[in-house]
């Protein structure tokens, strides 16, 4: 079913990962067969409206959801070719931060405001490699200069000295440090300026091409997924709706979701009077349609489509879309069929 | 930092002169004759004038207070009408045993409090938060007077392990140095007298610092849930540092500016205000020194008694709010 990345050569694989929220209200099924690669070297653009379990997802793959109420209780997390699932805790945190790392959305809250920038980077560094303070500090400071920054004594000086795009470079500086294989990047840059955005998305890429460190970049911005990624998995509602190379993603959006959310991006060469938006509201997560989950918001929805879930469908060489229209009526009769019954 | 420092310094005047006025004022309007008092109940009316003229009190009070101040300016105290000796001298053991007393106390309470609420706020929710939450709140309601003689029943004289009051063996006799006893008799090299010294510390001090413990372990654990919560503990966690240094080091001083206001508080509240604790375990503290004095109508000696805890009170205070500059770098005071 997957294509692009030959076995072997991924770098993280997630199949039918399902992580679901036990609350005192119901479980919430927040990851629901969530299927997602991403290969050496490879940058992916993870794509959703908020809630839709994006950042969920990175935050499995980091280990790093609460647990109760969290609980993956289904499928895997592979990371080069281990499964990492039921890792304890103690067995994450050796590769959090030095094969993994993550960098956040909020980079103003993100760094520790009582600690000095070289605290806490080469605090980073010294979790998992053995060496001096000194030559932590030295490490400290390269990286730091290949983010952008040659600010004299700035290890000494504390985050809330720094701006919002400096911030964020020191958060990418802590995070490849130890030239981690994966960064997850979970909305780096909807915090910050668009001047600055665009630093940021740069740095991003040529850090992705001098240490070969695959990406994977979650945002809600598809201006931000088509100037950076290879491939682009869209999201929605806990499942993940259609899968593409970024080209043919723009070209010839196929699931209805992804051609609302192109539709919304405002043109500047179009007469527009209004905005475009997709109607309606997410599902509430506790109350999933039974059928298709975009069926109540679709403009093309059929009978089937309010009855039977659709799986993700293969409608061309590497491109995959979880909707009945492209699948034939023999498919829609021999359709799972087997409604959402929570 | 070293001119916040000055300067918060100087603000302490207007403070101290404020103080000493209110004292001084509220001393004064306390009902009763201080001169009949001394002079007792069946002494003449000439003898009470008398008196009155020599302690100066038939001046107006604004008189009574210049040369009050004036004195407190030469760094005199005054002197107890009862004991005609000065209270600069006659209140420095006392104080001595109560910060002794207190600092034993806010140990206690600030190490079980602190790593009780960091414990309950890791494991929120667990049967361990609900149990120490449980104590908090029993330690917060019980009586001080209750918990300590419930304490001198069991261990004094049902267990008999600990003594049940004084400050020491009544057969030791020892010459006092810094009238902190544990230190004298370090100083001394005395160790049976130095344990003997300890056990009587240990009932007294369990008493006093239950309520400041139940208060720092609630207060601990709201701060430490709140912070647990924000962006830089997730990316300290996302570094793969273990879990002892996210919340001992990340977490801890982030949440440790509310702790520190509510030690500082109790600290300068036990200081003036462990009457209660002091008078169960016969300890002669600066509260039952204080309370003897009042009974006495010994005006000298409550007015400058007061002050003299008060002015305690604000210095803490003062250091509490240095420290928090030193722990939060973003706390840049006066700075505008």
């Amino acid at each position: 079913m997957f294509w692009g990345v030959p076995m072997g050569q991924s770098i993280l694989d997630i199949s039918t990962l399902e992580l679901h929220f036990f609350t005192e209200k119901g479980v919430i099924k927040a990851i629901d067969g969530v299927d997602l690669k991403v290969g050496e070297g490879e940058i992916v653009g993870l794509v959703g409206e908020s809630g839709c379990g994006k950042s969920v997802t990175s935050l499995a793959v980091m280990g790093l959801i609460p647990t109760p109420p969290g609980k993956i209780v289904g499928g895997s997390i592979r990371f080069s070719g281990q499964e990492i699932t039921h890792w304890t805790n103690k067995q994450m945190r050796k590769i959090r931060g030095k094969d993994i790392s993550m960098i956040f959305q909020e980079p103003m809250t993100s760094l520790n405001p009582l600690f000095t920038i070289g605290d806490q980077l080469v605090e980073a560094i010294r979790v998992h490699k053995k060496c001096s303070k000194k030559e932590a500090q030295s490490l400290s400071l390269a990286i730091l200069e290949k983010v952008g920054i040659k600010r004299v004594g700035i290890l000494k000086q504390y985050p809330h000295q720094l701006s919002g795009g400096m911030r964020q470079r020191v958060m990418i500086a802590m995070a490849m440090v130890l030239e981690p294989r994966l960064l997850i990047a979970d909305e780096p840059t909807t915090a910050l300026d668009v001047t600055i955005q665009a630093q940021i998305l740069d740095l991003m890429r040529s850090l992705n091409r001098e240490f070969g460190t695959s990406i994977l970049l979650i945002t809600h911005d598809l201006g931000v997924v088509a100037e950076m990624c290879d491939r682009i998995v869209v999201m929605y509602a806990g499942q993940v709706v259609e899968e593409a190379d970024g080209r043919k993603l723009f070209k010839n959006p196929s699931h209805p979701y992804t051609q609302g959310l192109l539709k919304s991006i405002p043109k500047l060469d179009e007469n527009q009077k209004r905005l475009y938006s997709i109607p309606g509201q997410v599902p509430h997560p506790l109350n999933m349609p039974q059928g298709c989950r975009f069926a109540p918001r679709c403009e093309y929805v059929m009978e089937t489509c309010w009855n039977k879930k659709p799986d993700l469908y293969e409608i061309e060489q590497e491109h995959l879309s979880r909707c009945w229209l492209h699948q034939g009526k023999e498919a829609i009769e021999n359709g799972k069929g087997d409604a959402d019954t929570t | 930092m070293l001119a916040y420092t000055v300067r918060r310094l100087f603000m302490l005047i207007p403070v101290l002169v404020g103080m000493s006025i209110i004292t001084f004022g509220i001393v004064h309007m306390i009902p009763g004759d201080p001169a009949q008092t001394i002079a007792g109940e069946k002494a003449t009316p000439q003898r009470v004038e008398e008196i009155r003229k020599e302690l100066g009190l038939d001046e107006p009070l604004y008189i009574q207070y210049g040369s009050y101040a004036k004195g407190l300016l030469q760094g005199d105290l005054g002197k107890s009408m009862t004991t005609k000796r000065p209270i600069g001298e006659e209140i420095g053991p006392f104080l001595a045993a109560t910060a002794e007393l207190v600092f034993a106390a806010m140990f206690i309470a600030v190490f079980f409090g602190v790593n009780l609420g960091i414990l309950s706020s890791w494991r929120q929710n667990s049967w361990f938060d609900y149990s120490a939450m449980m104590i908090a709140l029993i330690g917060v309601s019980i009586p001080v007077f209750w918990l300590g003689l419930m304490e001198q029943w069991l261990f004094a004289q049902t267990l008999d392990w600990l003594p049940s009051n004084g400050r020491l063996d009544p057969r030791i006799q020892m010459e006092p140095i810094t009238y902190f006893y544990v230190i004298d008799t370090i100083l001394y090299g005395d160790t049976e007298v130095l344990w003997d010294a300890v056990k009587h510390l240990i009932l007294p001090a369990v008493a006093l610092a239950t309520v400041p413990m139940a208060i720092i372990a609630r207060i601990t654990r709201s701060s430490m849930l709140e912070v647990m919560r924000s962006d830089y503990i997730r990316t300290a966690r996302a570094k793969g540092l273990s879990e002892f240094w996210v919340v001992y080091k990340h977490t801890l001083k982030n949440a440790s500016i509310p702790v520190l206001t509510v030690i500082g508080l109790q600290l300068g509240t036990l200081l003036g205000g462990a009457v209660l604790t002091e008078t169960i375990f016969s300890w002669p503290g600066v509260g039952r020194y204080l309370y003897t004095a009042i009974g006495e109508r010994d005006y000298t000696v409550v007015q400058s008694g007061i002050l003299i805890v008060a002015t305690i009170f604000v210095i803490i205070n003062l250091i509490v709010d240095l420290i928090y500059a030193w722990i939060d770098p973003r706390i840049q005071y006066g700075k505008k």
